[in-house]
C-alpha cells in the first residue's frame, strides 16, 4: 500500500495491551487522512454518549498520506477526541517531526483508550529489522509530574537516551485537567484547541514517545519529487510573503484599522494600544529568530523574547501567533508587549490553549469590572482590563487550578453558568469554545462560520473570513450567498486538513483541488479526481456534524453569544454596525440549505446515503478487523 | 488633503511587509486626475521605491499577487480599476487574511 499503512495501533492504558486494527481502503480514500480520517475513527471508536473525561473516550493521533513525502508543509498530524470543553468533536492539528515518527511507528493512527492507574509515559518503538514489530511500554512517569511542557519533553528525551524519539506531552494544565489544556510536541508546537490535553491528563498519560521504522512509500516517487520541487518554488512567492516576513502577527495592525480586532472581551473592535503590540513593532523590538516546522519552506514561526526585567518566562523565546497575541493582548486590554510575550510563554509552559485562556480571563475581567467578581474572589488581584500583572498571575492560577483559577479552568461558558447574573451574555464562546480573533459583527460571513462550525467558534475549520477580506461580499451586511460560501469554505478546509497541507500554502496552488487530487494519486496510486476530492470535503463536513448530532447537538447550538447579536460596535470604521439574531438565522438557514440539511440543521437519510455515511450507524468496533 | 484641479490627494497606509521595507506607516500622494489604479501605483512607486517587489510589481503595472487595496478601511478593491477622490485613504495590505 502506498501513502498509507492500512492499519492503526490501538493502545489500552487500562489493560496495558495493544493491537493493530485494519483500516479499509474505502475509509482511507473517502476520508483521506488527518482530520477526515480522524473523524471517521472517532465516530467508530468513541461510544455514543461517552464521558469526555472517562476511560471510553479515545484519544487519536492521526497521520496523512502526505506525511513522509517531504512535500513542503506536509509534516502535520491531527489529534481528535470528544471535547471536555464542548461535549462535541475536538479536532486539532499540530506539526513537525512527530508527524513522521507517528506514521513510521503507529501506521495511519494511534488510538489510545482506557486510563492508566498512575502517571505514565507511553513509549512505542519499532524494530529496525522488523518494522511491523513494535514494542509498547507503559513506563512510570511520576518523576515527570509537575514539569512544564518543554522541560518535560527534554526530560523524556534525556531519559530515553535517544534524541530521535519524538514526544507529545501535556503540561501541568493537562495534569490538572484544565478544560482547554493543549498537547505539546517538538519544542512547543501545540495541538491547542478543545481541551485535548485534559483528556490526556485524565488518562494519566503524561507523554507519548515514538520512534518507528515502518517504511513510507509512494506510488510515483519521481513524479512526487518533481511536483515537490515546483511547489516549494511556488511556496516562496508573493502568496506567502506575509507569513515568511512577519508571520500571522501581521494581522493586528490591519485588523485594528478594519475595525475587526476584538478588544476588551469583544466590547470594542479597535484597540488604542494596537500599534504597541502590532506585528511590525514586535518584529522590530522583540524578534529573536524565525523558524518553521519540519519540511516547510515557508517558515512562518516568529520566536519573540520579552525585554523587561520580569521573571524568566518569555525571556528564552516563545512562538507568537496572531491568535495568542490578540487573546492575551487587546482582548484583555493589555498593550505591553513584554506582558503579552510572557503570557504566551506561561500558556505554552503550562500547556493551555492561548485563545481560550485569554478569552476566559477577558470574561473574568469584565465580571470584575461589573462587580460580579471581587478581590475576595481573585485573592486580592485587581483583575481589570489592562492589568498585565493580574493577567499573568491569573493564567498561572488557571493552569494549576488555584483560587479563582479553578473556576476559570472550566472555560468561560461553564464559569458563566456558575457566576450567573447575566455574565453568560459576555462569555464569548460558541458551543463552549472561546472565539478567535475575528470580530463577527464586522465580518458577517465569518460570523456564520463561527456559529456553525462543529468544533465551536473556530477560524481554522471555517475560512469564511476570506470572503469578508475580499471584494466578493460586503463584509458589513448579509445576503443569501453566505450559506454557500461558508459551506464551501468548510469543505475546502476539510480537504486541506485531511491531506494535510498547511493553510498558509493555500494560495500557492494554481488550482487547489486539481493539484491536490493529482498529488494524492501520485502518492497513493489510487486515481482521484478534483470532483471526488471535493466530495471528500463535503463527506468529512457531514460526518463531523453527524458526530455532534449523535452527541446531542441541537439547532440552538449553532449561534453566537448575546453580545455579538445585541450590541452594535461602538468604534472604528464599523462603528454602529451590529448583527441581529434574525440576520444570523437567515444566514444559518442558507447554510443548511446549501448543505442539503433540514431547516433544523439535521442531516437527512438521503444525504447520508449520498455521502456514503449510512453504514456508519453500525455499532462501535464491528468493522474493526484485527490484524 | 485637498488636491489641485489636476491632482487628487490621497493617503496610502502601509501594513506588514510594505511597512517594514519602506520604513513608514503611511505616505501622502498627489495622483494625477482622474486618479485611478494605474496612476496610484505609479505615484506610490515614485515616492516609495522600496515597495517595488514588496507590494508593487517591478514593472509598475499593479500590485504584486498576494496584495490588495482597501478603500477607507471598508471596501476591498479587488483587481478592478477604481477612481479616487480627495481625502481617500487606501490601505495596502496582504490579501492573505488567515492566522
Amino acid at each position: 500500500m502506498y501513502g498509507y499503512h492500512g492499519k492503526s495501533l490501538i493502545v489500552d492504558l487500562s489493560t496495558r495491551t495493544h493491537r493493530w486494527d485494519a483500516i479499509g481502503s474505502d475509509a482511507l480514500r473517502n476520508f483521506i487522512g488527518g482530520i477526515g480520517l480522524g473523524t471517521y475513527l472517532l465516530y467508530r471508536y468513541c461510544p455514543p454518549g461517552a464521558d469526555p473525561l472517562g476511560p471510553d473516550n479515545p484519544l487519536l493521533f492521526v497521520g496523512s498520506p502526505l506525511v513522509g513525502t517531504r512535500l513542503t508543509t506536509s509534516s502535520k498530524f491531527a489529534v481528535l477526541t470528544k471535547s471536555p470543553l464542548t461535549g462535541f468533536i475536538a479536532d486539532s492539528l499540530s506539526s513537525s517531526h512527530l508527524a513522521t515518527e507517528l506514521k513510521k511507528c503507529c501506521g495511519d493512527a494511534l488510538i489510545i483508550v482506557g486510563r492508566a492507574g498512575e502517571p505514565t509515559l507511553l513509549r512505542i518503538e519499532g524494530d529496525a529489522l522488523e518494522p511491523d514489530h513494535i514494542s509498547v511500554k507503559f513506563e512510570d512517569a511520576a518523576d515527570l509530574a509537575g514539569l512544564g511542557a518543554a522541560a518535560r519533553e527534554e526530560a523524556i528525551k534525556e531519559r530515553l537516551g535517544d534524541p530521535r524519539y519524538r514526544v507529545a506531552c501535556i503540561g501541568p494544565a493537562g495534569e490538572a485537567q484544565v478544560k482547554f489544556a493543549s498537547i505539546s510536541n517538538d519544542g512547543g508546537r501545540q495541538a491547542g484547541r478543545c481541551g485535548l490535553g485534559a483528556v490526556m491528563g485524565y488518562k494519566n498519560l503524561l507523554a507519548v514517545a515514538l520512534r518507528g521504522h515502518l517504511p513510507v512509500e509512494v506510488a510515483q516517487p519521481e513524479a512526487v519529487r518533481s511536483y515537490g520541487k515546483d511547489l516549494s518554488r511556488r511556496s516562496l512567492g508573493a502568496a506567502t510573503e506575509k507569513y515568511r516576513n512577519l508571520g500571522t502577527i501581521a494581522n493586528v495592525a490591519v485588523f485594528n484599522r478594519l475595525g475587526t480586532l476584538p478588544t476588551r472581551n469583544f466590547r470594542e473592535s479597535t484597540f488604542e494600544g494596537a500599534e504597541q503590540v502590532s506585528g511590525e513593532e514586535l518584529h522590530r523590538n522583540h524578534l529573536q529568530r524565525n523558524t518553521g516546522c519540519a519540511n516547510c519552506t515557508i517558515g512562518c514561526e516568529r520566536i519573540l523574547v520579552s525585554r523587561d526585567r520580569g521573571d524568566r518566562k518569555g525571556r528564552g523565546g516563545v512562538r507568537m501567533e496572531y491568535e495568542s497575541l490578540f487573546a492575551l493582548g487587546p482582548l484583555c486590554g493589555v498593550a505591553d508587549p513584554d506582558v503579552v510575550i510572557r503570557a504566551a510563554a506561561i500558556c505554552d509552559d503550562l500547556g493551555m490553549d492561548t485563545i481560550s485562556a485569554g478569552a476566559t480571563v477577558a470574561w473574568a475581567m469584565e465580571c470584575f469590572e461589573r462587580g460580579l467578581l471581587t478581590t475576595e474572589d481573585t485573592g486580592g488581584l485587581d483583575l481589570c482590563f489592562g492589568n498585565g500583572d493580574a493577567l499573568l498571575r491569573t493564567l498561572e492560577d488557571m493552569g494549576h487550578r488555584r483560587g479563582i483559577g479553578n473556576l476559570l479552568a472550566e472555560g468561560s461558558r461553564a464559569a458563566a453558568a456558575v457566576v450567573g447574573s447575566g455574565s453568560e451574555a459576555w462569555a464569548m464562546q460558541v458551543k463552549g469554545l472561546e472565539m478567535p480573533g475575528y470580530e463577527p459583527r464586522s465580518l458577517k460571513t465569518m460570523a456564520l462560520g463561527l456559529a456553525i462550525t462543529p468544533r465551536g467558534a473556530c477560524h481554522n475549520r471555517s475560512s469564511a473570513y476570506e470572503a469578508d477580506f475580499s471584494d466578493r461580499v460586503d463584509r458589513l451586511s448579509v445576503d443569501e450567498a453566505r450559506g454557500r460560501i461558508a459551506a464551501e469554505s468548510e469543505d475546502f478546509e476539510a480537504v486541506l486538513d485531511s491531506l494535510i497541507w498547511c493553510k498558509f500554502l493555500r494560495k500557492a496552488f494554481h488550482d487547489f483541488y486539481e493539484e491536490s487530487a493529482q498529488v494524492y494519486s501520485m502518492v497513493t496510486g489510487w486515481e482521484m479526481t478534483a470532483h471526488e476530492l471535493r466530495r471528500c470535503g463535503e463527506r468529512i463536513s457531514n460526518l463531523k456534524k453527524l458526530f455532534n448530532i449523535r452527541e446531542g447537538w441541537t439547532r440552538a447550538d449553532d449561534t453566537l453569544p448575546p453580545r455579538a447579536l445585541e450590541e452594535p460596535l461602538p468604534d472604528g470604521v464599523a462603528a454602529g454596525v451590529g448583527l441581529t439574531k434574525e440576520e444570523l438565522d437567515y444566514m444559518i438557514a442558507g447554510y443548511y440549505q446549501a448543505r442539503g440539511w433540514t431547516a433544523d440543521g439535521m442531516i437527512t437519510e438521503d444525504k447520508l446515503a449520498e455521502m456514503g455515511l449510512l453504514d456508519l450507524t453500525t455499532p462501535v468496533g464491528q468493522d474493526a478487523i484485527r490484524l | 488633503m485637498n488636491g489641485t484641479a489636476a491632482t487628487v490627494r490621497v493617503k496610502v497606509e502601509l501594513f506588514g511587509t510594505p511597512r517594514i521595507h519602506s520604513g513608514t506607516a503611511a505616505v501622502e500622494l498627489a495622483v494625477p486626475y482622474p486618479a485611478n489604479r494605474g496612476k496610484l501605483v505609479a505615484a506610490l512607486a515614485k515616492q516609495c521605491p522600496a515597495l517595488l517587489g514588496h507590494g508593487l510589481k517591478e514593472d509598475l503595472t499593479d500590485l504584486e499577487d498576494g496584495y490588495v487595496f482597501n478603500l477607507n478601511g471598508l471596501a476591498f478593491l479587488g483587481e478592478a480599476d477604481f477612481t479616487l477622490a480627495n481625502g481617500d485613504s487606501l490601505l495596502l495590505i496582504s490579501s492573505q487574511a488567515g492566522g
